[in-house]
Formats: C-alpha cells, sequence, structure tokens
C-alpha cells in the first residue's frame, strides 16, 4: 500500500495547566489523499483547531504520530515542511505584520524560502496579487488599510508565494460578508485546481463545507465522530451529532429547508422509538 | 395612544396583517460622524418602522449601517460630541433625536438590547445576580429584596437555565457562551419591554446553540407581546424568525418587504445577489456573484403593503 499523504495515527493531544487536564483530541486517526479537499468539522470545542496546529507542528501531540508524505510532522520540523504546509486563519490581520506593506509581507516568504532568483522575485510579488485579484499598487499598502475580504486574499498570495503542497485553512471565510465569501471561496477552489493543492480545511458551517469539500471528518468533543465522503455524509448522515449539526442550520430557500428538515426528522423518529 | 387612528389607505393595505400601534418610527434619519477628513455620513435618509407584537429585521453587510442605528434607537450614540445627527426617531410618540432624556429613562425598562457577544456585554466584576438586581431597580426603584429575587428565579427559568443559585453567584467568565446568551435574554426580557433590539444575537454562537437561542427568543417575546428590531447579516436566521425585512446597503434601505415576499420574490439586485451568494447546503457548488456591482445602489423597492405609514402625532 502507498504512503497516504498526510495521515494522524492514534493521536491525542492533552493540554495541562497547573488545575486542570484538558484533552483536545482524543485518539483520532485519519488520512488525507494528495489533490483532496478534505473537511474538519464541529463546534466550538471540538478539537479541530488543535489538529490544524498539529498537522502544522506548531505543538506535538502528547501520543501518536502526525506523518506528511511519511515524515513525522513535530514542533522541530524541517524547513522545507514549514514551506510545504502553509496556514490560513480566520483572521488574516492577526496573521500579517501591520507594519509591513502587503508587498513586503509576501515577498518575505519567497526570501525566507529562497525562491525564485532575486531579482525576479518583486515580479513575482505583482503575479501573486494579480492571482488573488489584487491590483499591483497593493503591494505598497499596508494590511489596515484594506477591507476584510482584501486581507484575506493578501494572505492567500503570501500562502501561495510559497508553493505548498498542503494549506490548512482555519475558518478562513467565516469573519467574511456572503458575497465576500462567494468570491474568496471561488479564489481558494480555483487555487486548489491550478496548483493541485491539497486542503485541510477547518470549519464550523456546513453550508460551505457543502460546497468545498470532497471528503468530511466530523468531531465532537476531541473524538472523531464520523468520516466518509461529503456526498455520503449529506446524503445520509450516520451519527446523531451530525443530524443535530444539520437540522440546527438556518437556511434561505424551501427546497433547502425540506434538505434539511429531513435531518430533524430522523432524529424525532428515533427518539419517539426510544420513548415508545 | 396617539397612532391609534391611522390613514384608513393604510391600515388596509394589506399583507402585514396584524396592525398593532407603532412602537418604533424613524423617519428620514441621517448620521454623520466628523472624521479627520470632514463629516462622513453613514446614513443617509433611513425610514422604518416597527409595530407592537412584530419582529422586524434589519439585514445588511458590515458597514452598512445597522448598528449604528441599533445604537441610536438605545440612546447610546446622542451623547458622543462628533455625531451629526438629522431626522426622526419616536418611541411610542416620543421624539429621542435631540432630546435623550426619554430614552434615557425608558433604557433598559421599556426598551432593552441583546447584543452579539454576551460575554463582553456584562460586567465581569459583577455577579450575574448583581446584574439582575440593577435591572429590576432600573423598572421599579422601589422593588423589594423579596421581589426581586423571586422576578429573577422566573426570568432564569424562562430561559431553562435551571440552577439559580449557581448561576446568581456567578460571574460571567465562569458560564459558557449559551449560558451567558440566556442571561443576557432574560435580562433584556426582566422588565417586560415594548421593544427589544437584538444585535445579531447569537452569530457568536454554534448553530445548535443559536437555533436554540433563537426559538427562546421567539417564545418569549411572542408570550409578552413585545417588538423586537431584528440586526443580522445572516439571511436563514432572518427567514425563520422575523415578520418583516428592511434590507440595507451602505446606509440606505433597498428593499422592504415581508418574511415570504422577500424569501421567494426579492426584487432587488443586492437582495438578489445576497440571496445568491449563501452556499446551499442541498448544493455542492460555490455561488457565483459580483462582490460589487453598481446595481446594489438602486433606489428602494418597496412590496405591496409594506410602505411607511404616515407619522402621525406632528
Amino acid at each position: 500500500m502507498s504512503e497516504p499523504f498526510l495521515s494522524l495515527e492514534s493521536v491525542t493531544k492533552r493540554f495541562r495547566s497547573a488545575k486542570h487536564e484538558v484533552t483536545a483530541l482524543a485518539d483520532v486517526s485519519i488520512s488525507v489523499e494528495r489533490g483532496e479537499c478534505h473537511a474538519i468539522i464541529g463546534e466550538s470545542g471540538s478539537g479541530k483547531s488543535t489538529l490544524g496546529g498539529l498537522v502544522l507542528g506548531l505543538f506535538e501531540p502528547s501520543s501518536g504520530l502526525v506523518r506528511f508524505k511519511g515524515e513525522a510532522v513535530s514542533a522541530r520540523r524541517s524547513l522545507r515542511l514549514k514551506r510545504a504546509i502553509q496556514l490560513i486563519q480566520q483572521n488574516p490581520l492577526s496573521a500579517l505584520n501591520p507594519r509591513r506593506t502587503v508587498g513586503q509581507s509576501i515577498r518575505l516568504a519567497l526570501d525566507v524560502h529562497n525562491i525564485g532568483e532575486r531579482a525576479h522575485r518583486s515580479e513575482r510579488v505583482a503575479d501573486l496579487l494579480g492571482e488573488v485579484g489584487l491590483p499591483a499598487d497593493y503591494a505598497r499598502r499596508t494590511p489596515l488599510g484594506l477591507s476584510g475580504g482584501e486581507r484575506q486574499r493578501v494572505a492567500i498570495a503570501r500562502a501561495l508565494a510559497c508553493e505548498p503542497e498542503l494549506l490548512v485553512l482555519d475558518e478562513p471565510t467565516s469573519a467574511l460578508d456572503v458575497l465576500v465569501q462567494a468570491r474568496v471561496l471561488q479564489l481558494l477552489m480555483r487555487a486548489h485546481r491550478q496548483h493541485n493543492l491539497t486542503y485541510l480545511f477547518i470549519t464550523h458551517d456546513l453550508a460551505v463545507v457543502r460546497t468545498v469539500a470532497d471528503r468530511v471528518s466530523v468531531f465532537q468533543k476531541g473524538r472523531l465522530v464520523e468520516g466518509g465522503t461529503a456526498n455520503e455524509i449529506f446524503a445520509a448522515p450516520q451519527s446523531a451529532y451530525t443530524r443535530g449539526l444539520l437540522g440546527a442550520i438556518p437556511v434561505v430557500t424551501d427546497e433547502e429547508a425540506s434538505f434539511r428538515d429531513r435531518f430533524r426528522a430522523v432524529d424525532a423518529v428515533n427518539t419517539a422509538e426510544k420513548e415508545a | 395612544m396617539v397612532y391609534s387612528r391611522l390613514p384608513i389607505s393604510i391600515v388596509s393595505a394589506g399583507a402585514v396583517s396584524d396592525k398593532g400601534a407603532i412602537v418604533l418610527s424613524v423617519r428620514d434619519l441621517r448620521i454623520a460622524f466628523s472624521s479627520l477628513h470632514g463629516l462622513v455620513e453613514v446614513l443617509h435618509g433611513v425610514s422604518l418602522h416597527v409595530r407592537q407584537g412584530e419582529k422586524v429585521a434589519l439585514v445588511g453587510e458590515s458597514g452598512s449601517g445597522k448598528s449604528t442605528i441599533a445604537r441610536l434607537v438605545l440612546g447610546l450614540l446622542q451623547d458622543q460630541g462628533d455625531v451629526t445627527i438629522s431626522g426622526s426617531v419616536r418611541l411610542a410618540s416620543r421624539e429621542i433625536v435631540g432630546d435623550d432624556s426619554i430614552i434615557r429613562q425608558a433604557r433598559g425598562d421599556r426598551v432593552s438590547m441583546i447584543f452579539q457577544d454576551a460575554v463582553s456585554s456584562l460586567n465581569p466584576t459583577f455577579t450575574i445576580g448583581d446584574h439582575f438586581r440593577e435591572v429590576l431597580r432600573r423598572g421599579d426603584p422601589m422593588i423589594s429584596n423579596e421581589d426581586a429575587a423571586r422576578r429573577t428565579r422566573a426570568a432564569l427559568s424562562d430561559v431553562y437555565l435551571h440552577e439559580p443559585d449557581r448561576v446568581l453567584s456567578s460571574y460571567v467568565f465562569q458560564l459558557s457562551g449559551g449560558m451567558n446568551q440566556r442571561v443576557m435574554i432574560a435580562l433584556a426580557l426582566a422588565n417586560n419591554p415594548d421593544l427589544v433590539v437584538a444585535d445579531e444575537p447569537g452569530s457568536s454562537l454554534d448553530v445548535t446553540i443559536q437555533a436554540r437561542t433563537l426559538d427562546l427568543m421567539n417564545d418569549l417575546v411572542g408570550r409578552r407581546g413585545a417588538s423586537v428590531l431584528f440586526i443580522s447579516h445572516n439571511l436563514g436566521v432572518v427567514r425563520e424568525f422575523a415578520d418583516r425585512v428592511y434590507v440595507i446597503y451602505r446606509g440606505r434601505i433597498v428593499e422592504h418587504a415581508t418574511t415570504v415576499q422577500l424569501f421567494t420574490d426579492a426584487r432587488h439586485p443586492y437582495t438578489r445577489a445576497l440571496l445568491a451568494a449563501i452556499p446551499r447546503l442541498d448544493q455542492a457548488k460555490i455561488p457565483d456573484v459580483p462582490e460589487m456591482s453598481a446595481a446594489y445602489a438602486d433606489p428602494l423597492i418597496e412590496h405591496p403593503g409594506c410602505g411607511e405609514p404616515a407619522q402621525a402625532g406632528r
């Protein structure tokens, strides 16, 4: 059998403080194929962002192993791994240095990883801005002068500058207005196809997951509740937890409402059977 | 009540069946903030109204001016030095633009607010019990300790908080996000207000808790006959909660319809784009809509039966 692209093997992560110990992830195993968009969904406290942090190598698992193309991912990972796995956060303002211009931030990524010839890097910055739909003169602006959607585009340009293989997207569009969200999702999925990227798409928004994901893993309180293709999960979710999540979503059309209400109905029947 | 005799043409206008008295009336409201570059107008002549027992939504994106309206209705903008306000905002029939004594009296009693972020809206140095005492005294300065305790417990059980002693002795940071949100709803409704202004309630919560929060609000305001001005960016939530909807874009109302009209027959290019941009649970494709378009600034479209009533009492 071939090596999985990204895998978590019985990963447990505990955080300790003086008084408490919290198990953020409990014995989680998943594997992600090259080129897929793999969604990690769950509510707050489900451990989904902890999972993202482990894949990025921001901290070590308490037990188990995270592997990227066979190599163990840890806090002491190589520069090569740091380049190959990039992060897009919910709030791009916290991801971008407010004192650097947009051009400097993107350029820094090229310099750190020594990508392309020095003389061509300014040109490359302009190309990257073009790819995310921003004019080249944005290179001279600072993040504070941009809108939320524009900032997120800059963060995407910087991630793409590293020519990554895997992007960890942690609620990438949750802070954006719907019209902006639609454009940023279009951009992300175009980059996904063009560069044959693999996405680990972390979000609580199941409607967004439906539009982008190939496969889905559902988390609740640090445990993997169920996993499968997006088509399977949205057609016939196996766990009551997933049905509860789907059934709680506010929707805007009658067709969508009847689609959603099927999930509510299943559990109403189950409850009735239990009580009978 | 001044509004009890409205012109016949408006009373019979139709789509909104129950024509109660007008609780809130906003007319041609303009608000400008002074900045380094001079006055910046953020609301360009907004008119809206809320009747008794009605749940009216104001929907828009960030920067549209929806929260500015909420803050003005609550009287939280009036005493700010750098604001220029023109037009009219009437609570029941009393003008609150230019004279904030009325809203000062009414706030927390006849008019209350539910904020998006309960945690930062409650005072971290007071217990939940302290908050309730303060709010109840606003409604009735002479309230006895026994009465206050009784009403506090009733208010908590209304929002399904079943351990009143623990909740009342807790500070904000000792409760979960969903519990704080419920505490805030209970506080907002404690004095049986005529109008509740809800600014993105529950949008910082998980969907399952958000759904429960909205059910709860719906049920409570329904039972008490309170009116709600519901401010949100989430059209899905609006569809499930509101009777009537105003869509606001860059400081102008662009569409005004009943909830049914808006979700079956949206007519304004901006509203249509908003609806089209929402990812659908039943469709595995990313919506394709322009982020900007000149047509988004088209003039107001008012659906049949939804006009602003003539302003009485002048």
